[in-house]
């Protein structure tokens, strides 16, 4: 079952784009999924007694959940961050290395910018760092602003595939040429060490953001 | 939000609304919040939001002076019921002695003055 199905279920009595607002809203602020359905439970039971408006009530469900000051539970430990920062990183330069061995066999060689790396491993270093540290305002203005959030996301890819490239273009001197398959298996195993990084740290942390309710 | 026949101000009601809502899961615990809002409304404090009780009542959990449980539905929906801690039926005592000398103290100070009048 989806989770507005799951919502509108649970919480007949409240109206369905309150209760949505609500539940983006807690989930932004990192609440745990035990707690977001104890919330959303809670305003039922009350409309369900009350009945009437659910805003006149309990008031606009931005404020309304900002007011219930439930901790953020989504926030990376020292040792997760360090995860995160790791998976990005062999995510990225495997498929960039994977890439370039795809196209080395079209052209008859793979050349590695070590600079193009270079520039990439930075720049999804920062971005992780970054997502990791402001989740919280980043996530509001993608939902807030989504064709401006993608417009600005897009130009932030292309600024950083544009340096890696010119990294290269301008600085020949540290362009490695190497056999297609070589580089290409390289990418496929960073991409394997990202596969088993990611089920390691899944398996670790659990799925603290799933919706549940206190009583099912 | 407050529909109440009786509109308190907000400023007044703030300071001692977390001692009548712990007063009243104290007399009548468990409670569940709706049960709450009912009874302070009959007690003449007004009519009280689920934006102001709820909040409230996540800080007195959070506190450690009330115990929570979900008790299923018969027909509705699966209710939270409160009920007092001992930490929370010491602070109520506490609390609720020095607010009700404040009081004393305010009374004393607004009410009018025999001798103002003559």
């Amino acid at each position: 079952m989806s989770v507005q199905n799951e919502l509108a279920n649970r919480a007949p009595h409240v109206d369905r784009a309150w209760v949505d607002d609500f539940v983006t809203e807690l989930t932004l602020r990192g609440s745990d999924g035990r707690a977001i359905g104890a919330a959303v439970l809670e305003v039922e039971s009350h409309m369900a007694d009350r009945g009437g408006d659910v805003e006149e009530e309990f008031g606009a469900p931005r404020e309304y959940a900002a007011s219930l000051e439930i901790p953020d539970t989504q926030k990376f430990t020292r040792s997760e961050a360090a995860f995160a920062v790791a998976q990005s990183l062999f995510a990225t330069l495997g498929v960039w290395l994977a890439l370039t061995g795809i196209a080395g066999f079209f052209i008859g060689s793979a050349k590695i910018g070590m600079l193009t790396g270079v520039t990439l491993a930075l720049s999804i270093v920062i971005i992780t760092i970054t997502l990791m540290r402001w989740r919280g305002p980043l996530l509001r203005a993608i939902v807030d602003r989504p064709i401006r959030a993608t417009i600005v996301m897009a130009m932030l890819i292309s600024a950083i595939g544009l340096l890696a490239a010119l990294s290269t273009t301008l600085l020949p001197a540290f362009v490695v040429d190497t056999a297609p398959v070589i580089a290409l298996g390289i990418g496929v195993a960073l991409l394997l060490v990202w596969a088993l990084l990611f089920f390691v740290a899944r398996n670790r942390s659990g799925d603290r953001a799933a919706l549940t309710f206190p009583v099912q | 939000m407050n529909s109440s026949p009786i509109d308190w101000p907000a400023q007044w009601l703030r300071g001692p609304l977390p001692l009548c809502v712990l007063r009243t899961i104290a007399q009548e615990q468990p409670v569940h919040g709706y049960g709450i809002t009912q009874s302070l409304e009959i007690a003449g404090l007004g009519r009280l939001g689920g934006g102001t009780l709820y909040p409230l009542l996540g800080r007195l959990e959070r506190d450690g002076y009330v115990d929570t449980s979900w008790v299923p539905g018969d027909s509705g929906p699966a209710r939270k019921t409160y009920a007092i801690t001992p930490a929370g039926a010491a602070y109520l005592e506490s609390e609720a002695a020095a607010w009700v000398r404040f009081t004393s103290t305010t009374t004393a100070l607004l009410a009018p003055r025999e001798e103002a009048r003559s």
